[in-house]
Parts: structure tokens; C-alpha cells; sequence
């Protein structure tokens, strides 16, 4: 029965649904805001009614010259509507720009939503290392602006890995051993190059837990460098 | 026999001023909004409002008037004071 299956694609499907839905929203409660904007704007003849029924129910507005006036009044009230017309379509114009405006917020907070949700899986992989900076001088190697303190031979290893890196090399235990002594790769110890790379992983491995998990703070102790929301025991 | 012709085609051309009735109405025309105030005169066949306000939306439409009301049905005593308010639409049509 693969009704009763849930899968990870699920809600994904549901945000792009979501994104629909609420796209379609906007658009129809603007349409309807602009349908509603111009049934309601009174037309040219409401003047002209209004005028006419004025005259209809005086008796008394039979001169020449009063209906002269009403006349004048009813010109006056169409040239008003002309002006009503000009600004309903401003208000029109400006409730397009809105209905944009409000599809692009919605866009960008699903958008948001989504980087969000990336950006915890990417926290939960793990140390991502977007820099490396090794100075010879001072034996240190900067992982992430991360300060890291190593001896001169295990810099000389992470040195040696670092230029095959850059030129996309893959270097055996004998050819590290051999870049390092300055010996030919043939003369030399398979088991010398490992001890290198151990003895690099064990100082660098050492420190990088240190500081991103087990600090140590100085004449107090050791606590983990997390959230502790974030302990669970099983 | 020509002289009995006469007579009656003048009679008939003059039937209208045996009329045993006036009105006077208000009309309108429209974009851009007219209106006018008039008084028409009707044969007694027509002096009730109901048929005078038929006959006088009729006479009127020749020149795209439409009739708004008619206000009152009087007899010829009361053109007088009217004439002046009606203007050239007295008597017109």
C-alpha cells in the first residue's frame, strides 16, 4: 500500500503547492479589490441623474435661467467623472505593482524558508572548511580563521598535500616521504609516509576537537563547546 | 367647389387652436445633459395626464427630446404666466 509511505519529497511538493495556492490567492483578492474598485466609482450620468431628478421634483425650476444653471451643474459633474476615470486607473496601476510586490514577498519568504532548511543540513555534515592559510614561519595553519599550532615536520606534510591538492594530485605514503627527506619516491618507506600523515592528523585532529568540541578554559576546566539544548541521551 | 377645399384644409390647419387644453412638461436630451421646460398644447382627447404625457413624448422625440414629466394640464387661461419661463420651447412642437 504505498498510500500509507511518507517521503522526504513530500514536503517539497507541498511548498511549491503552498507557493501556488498562495500566488493564486493574492492574484484573486486584488482582482477582486480591482472589480470592486470599478463597479463602485460612480459613472458620468450619476451626476447627470442626480441633476435631472432635482429638476424633476422642484416644481418651481422652470426658468430659463435655473435650468441654464443645471445644466452647467451636470457639465461640471461629467468633467469631475472625467478626473474620476484618470485616477481609477492610477489606483489600478498601483494595485498591479501591489499584487507583484506581494507574489515577490512570497516567493522570497518560500525561498527563505527553503535556504533555511539547507543551511541546518549543511550545520548538521559537519566542519566545512572554506579556508586554509599555512604559514611556515610561525608553524601554523588557519582553518576557518581557526588558529592551529602544529610542529614543523606535520606542517611540512599538510604543505606537501596542499600543492598536490592545488595541482589535483593524489600522493602515496612513499611519495610524501619522499618530497618531505628530499630522496627519490623509490628509496623510500611506505610505513614513513603514514607515521606523517598519523602524526598530522593526530596534532591537527587534537586541536580541532579541542576547539570546536572539548575546550579547555584556562584555571577552570573543560566543558563541550555546543548548545546544550542540542545533548540528547539514548 | 375650390373656394369648400380651401375652407376645409384651413379648418383642419387650425384645429390644433381649438385645442381644449394645455400642458406644460419638462424634458431632457442627453451627453451632454439638456434640459428644457415647454408647454405644449393637446386636442381634448388627450387631456388627461396619462395621454397627454403619450402625445407629448411623442411630439417631442422629432428633436431627441425625452420626456421627463408632465406638471400640469391647464386650460387657455393659464399660457399667460407660462410663457415667459417656457421660452422658446412655447408652444413649439
Amino acid at each position: 500500500m504505498p498510500d500509507n509511505i511518507s517521503s522526504a519529497t513530500e514536503p517539497r511538493l507541498n511548498g511549491s503547492k503552498v507557493v501556488a495556492i498562495g500566488i493564486a490567492a493574492i492574484v484573486l483578492i486584488l482582482l477582486g479589490a480591482a472589480v470592486l474598485l470599478f463597479l463602485n466609482l460612480p459613472d458620468a450620468n450619476a451626476f447627470n441623474a442626480r441633476v435631472e431628478q432635482i429638476f424633476v421634483e422642484n416644481n418651481d425650476l422652470t426658468n430659463g435661467t435655473d435650468i441654464k444653471l443645471l445644466e452647467i451643474l451636470a457639465q461640471s459633474g461629467t468633467s469631475f467623472s472625467d478626473t474620476l476615470a484618470s485616477y481609477r486607473m492610477v489606483i489600478f496601476v498601483l494595485l498591479v505593482f501591489a499584487s507583484a510586490l506581494l507574489v515577490a514577498a512570497l516567493v522570497f519568504l518560500v525561498t527563505i524558508i527553503a535556504l533555511n532548511k539547507r543551511m541546518g543540513e549543511i550545520e548538521r555534515t559537519g566542519i566545512q572548511v572554506s579556508s586554509l592559510l599555512i604559514s611556515r614561519e610561525e608553524n601554523t595553519v588557519y582553518l576557518n580563521n581557526m588558529e592551529f599550532k602544529l610542529t614543523e615536520a606535520a606542517i611540512e606534510t599538510l604543505s606537501v598535500l596542499a600543492e598536490a591538492r592545488m595541482d589535483e594530485d593524489l600522493l602515496s605514503g612513499c611519495e610524501i616521504e619522499g618530497m618531505i627527506s628530499g630522496r627519490p619516491a623509490s628509496d623510500c618507506d611506505e610505513a614513513a609516509g603514514a607515521t606523517r600523515i598519523k602524526r598530522l592528523r593526530d596534532s591537527l585532529g587534537n586541536q580541532m576537537v579541542s576547539e570546536l568540541l572539548v575546550k579547555n578554559i584556562a584555571r577552570r576546566g573543560y566543558m563541550l563547546a555546543i548548545d546544550k539544548d542540542v545533548i540528547r541521551m539514548i | 367647389m375650390m373656394k369648400k377645399y380651401i375652407l376645409i384644409l384651413a379648418m383642419m390647419a387650425a384645429s390644433p387652436a381649438t385645442a381644449s387644453c394645455y400642458a406644460d412638461y419638462k424634458a431632457k436630451q442627453n451627453s451632454p445633459l439638456r434640459l428644457h421646460y415647454g408647454v405644449i398644447e393637446l386636442p381634448d382627447t388627450a387631456c388627461s395626464k396619462s395621454a397627454a404625457a403619450l402625445q407629448t413624448a411623442q411630439r417631442i422625440a422629432v428633436d431627441g427630446w425625452e420626456l421627463l414629466h408632465i406638471q400640469s394640464i391647464f386650460q387657455a387661461d393659464g399660457l399667460g404666466e407660462r410663457e415667459k419661463n417656457a421660452g422658446q420651447y412655447f408652444l413649439r412642437y
